[in-house]
């Protein structure tokens, strides 16, 4: 499915604190953007309003369905088909690796048979190394095979869109790449477009198509990892480059 | 999940007949669809008699008052719920009965013999009012009692 | 003055909350899958693991009550009333009372910390992410559950409760066992059996209610945050329970009686 979403003048404050100023952005699909930006600039939060779990202040977000003749039709964010990787997976405890994967198919909007369930996940879960744990419960796993359990929960409904919060935060640099590798591998499988909140400067530009520089509310820089060359203000240059910020330029 | 569906089965059929043996074994309630009727009758003093109270034949819980009302005479209306396959006599009598010394009061029925069928919503006519303790025995101390004995003598 | 006007408003603000979040849940239940095998789950968190303090409790608080009557009634020579007292005032009022107070401090407490830290742990978001109804994924199960699980506890602890006054009235005390039985089946009317378990079931709507929302909105009412804010909100859940118990059981009472 071909499909575009703009994202125009998205604004969202906490009480008097703003920290989106009038976001625009653009997906398309079978894409890997990257944001990037220091902490607490709202990287997250973006996301989550992508999302719908937080409520925007203002701004659109227009999604349209692109048919094989060409013809462009309006169509809801969910109608879609997108999931979330949490920054800190959100598995739920009380449940098993393979019940963590299974639940959006078993509660999610399009239930499936049990045999299909079972068919699915085992598969997936072998695909990602986790067929041998798939009975034990996050709590006796590794933090690196919880960010696995977590992506393939996010993947079992097979989402066009993926939204990751900094999948590699907490991870050590080998299972970071793993990660990265995995997300470009399922992409070219599954083909989905994915958001990623990164702080990976700049290892992430391995993976990525795009970049938004998000920075005092608003995107600051849009577009492909060379083009970061181009830009003419050297502190910005380097930082987007290195994720440095030297305290000499800046 | 076997195990967890056991346990739950048996918590709730315990609770089931725990309930149910609290509502109709010790609590008397009237099966739900147990067909009712009532009866009136008007007393002079119903002191100690109140809604929802006892009514019973020969020592034998069979009603309960409905509802008690005040009328134009200044005289006390009481409403009795009975079964309606207990069928009273147009002669029967109610009283206002006490439970032990100062226990609750309650209507008793002393069924008659008449022949005649009350229908629902038919007066009893006769009553005895509540038996007031107190002037009882003012009247014994001031010799109206015995008055009254030899009028009936 | 004012400050007492912004608590009352705060009161009937939360009370509204509480009730639409009630509301919600009971509603938004039905769209789940999977529902029977829900509620058995919630049913065994907040019925069969209070099985036995309720046993418990409910038999001491029996015999407490048949050797405090016992000294008080016999004072009067009317012991044979033991009965009538036992059973009204465990029936009418302790039963359902008590018994809502051990579910809250039991399962309450437990239900409200275990949503609290999911919604810390951002599962109560990945719910809503996956297309799950969150509210009625999580609070809806339980309110059934605390539906079911109400009125039978109280029905347990009231019949444990008549066991533990006739050991304590007739076989310490020595009153005679066929009286006591006796007052009790008479004494009892079909309206204090009633009563007791509509209170048992308002408890058992509003404690869950509440516990799960506080458990919910442990973000958003807490100062704290994290850990801190899901402990807090334990802590209120349970209390706001407990004083409500007291409260609706007057306003319940009243209107019964």
């Amino acid at each position: 499915m071909n499909f575009q979403i703009n994202i125009k003048g998205l604004s969202k404050h906490f009480g008097t604190n703003v920290v989106l100023d009038g976001v625009d952005l653009q997906i398309t699909a079978e894409t890997i953007t990257a944001v990037i930006g220091k902490s607490g600039t709202g990287k997250s939060v973006l996301l989550k309003l992508i999302a719908g779990i937080l409520e925007k202040n203002s701004g659109t977000i227009e999604c349209t369905k692109i048919l094989e003749s060409g013809e462009a039709i309006p169509i809801s964010f969910n109608d879609i088909g997108f999931s979330y990787m949490f920054q800190n997976n959100a598995l739920f405890d009380s449940m098993t690796a393979f019940e963590n994967v299974a639940l959006p198919l078993i509660e999610g909007n399009n239930p499936l048979p049990k045999e299909k369930v079972k068919e699915k996940v085992n598969h997936l879960l072998e695909q990602l190394d986790l067929a041998s744990s798939s009975n034990r419960y996050p709590g006796e796993l590794s933090g690196g095979m919880n960010k696995r359990i977590a992506f393939a929960r996010a993947l079992v409904t097979e989402p066009k869109v993926v939204l990751f919060d900094e999948p590699t935060t907490g991870l050590d640099p080998e299972r970071k790449f793993t990660v990265f590798d995995m997300i470009e591998k399922y992409r070219n499988l599954f083909g989905f477009s994915a958001l990623l909140v990164s702080h990976d400067i700049p290892d992430v530009y391995k993976i990525v198509d795009s970049v938004a520089w998000l920075d005092e509310g608003k995107i600051q820089f849009f577009g492909k990892p060379e083009n970061i060359d181009l830009i003419s203000e050297i502190p910005i240059r380097e930082y987007l480059k290195t994720g440095r910020i030297s305290s000499r330029n800046l | 999940m076997k195990k967890i569906e056991i346990i739950v089965g048996l918590f709730v059929l315990s609770g089931l007949i725990g309930v149910f043996f609290l509502a109709f074994r010790i609590g008397k309630s009237e099966f739900i669809g147990q067909k009712t009727y009532e009866l009136v009758a008007v007393f002079n003093n119903l002191s100690g008699v109140s809604e929802n109270g006892r009514v019973e034949i020969a020592g034998v819980r069979v009603g309960s008052v409905q509802n008690i009302q005040l009328n134009d005479n200044f005289q006390a209306i009481v409403t009795l719920k009975l079964p309606e396959h207990l069928k009273l006599d147009d002669d029967t009598i109610a009283a206002v009965k006490t439970s032990g010394l100062i226990g609750d009061r309650f209507i008793e029925l002393f069924p008659g013999g008449s022949g005649i069928q009350l229908e629902p919503g038919d007066l009893i006519f006769d009553t005895q009012s509540a038996i007031d303790l107190e002037s009882l025995i003012s009247k014994f101390g001031f010799g109206d009692l015995e008055g009254s004995r030899q009028s009936i003598e | 003055m004012k400050s007492l006007l912004i608590i009352l408003a705060n009161f009937v603000r939360e009370l509204g909350a509480i009730l639409l979040f009630i509301n919600k849940s009971l509603i938004a239940f039905w769209v789940c899958k999977n529902r029977l095998k829900k509620i058995i789950q919630s049913t065994l968190e907040i019925g069969c693991r209070c099985v036995f303090i309720v046993l418990i409790i409910g038999l001491f608080t029996g015999m407490v009550m048949g050797l405090q009557m016992y000294y008080t009634l016999i004072k009067f020579g009317a012991d044979a009333a033991l009965g009538t007292a036992v059973s009204l005032s465990l029936i009418r009022e302790l039963g359902p009372v008590l018994t809502a107070l051990m579910i809250v401090g039991q399962s309450g407490s437990a239900l409200c910390s275990e949503i609290g830290i999911q919604r810390n742990g951002e599962q109560v978001d990945a719910l809503e992410t996956m297309g799950i109804h969150s509210i009625g994924f999580l609070s809806g199960p339980r309110l059934y559950a605390g539906l079911i699980s109400f009125p039978i506890l109280t029905a347990f602890f009231d019949l444990i409760g008549l066991l533990g006054g006739y050991f304590s009235g007739c076989v310490l005390m020595g009153l005679d066992g066929d009286i006591y039985w006796k007052k009790v089946f008479y004494s009892v009317q079909f309206i204090d059996v009633y009563g007791g378990f509509i209170k048992s079931v308002c408890f058992g709507i509003f404690t869950i209610g509440i516990c799960t929302y506080e458990g919910y909105y442990a973000h958003l009412n807490s100062s704290y945050k994290g850990i801190q804010g899901v402990t807090q909100a334990a802590t209120k859940a349970v209390v706001k329970s407990s004083v409500l118990v007291l409260v609706f059981d007057y306003l319940i009472t009243s209107f019964l009686l």
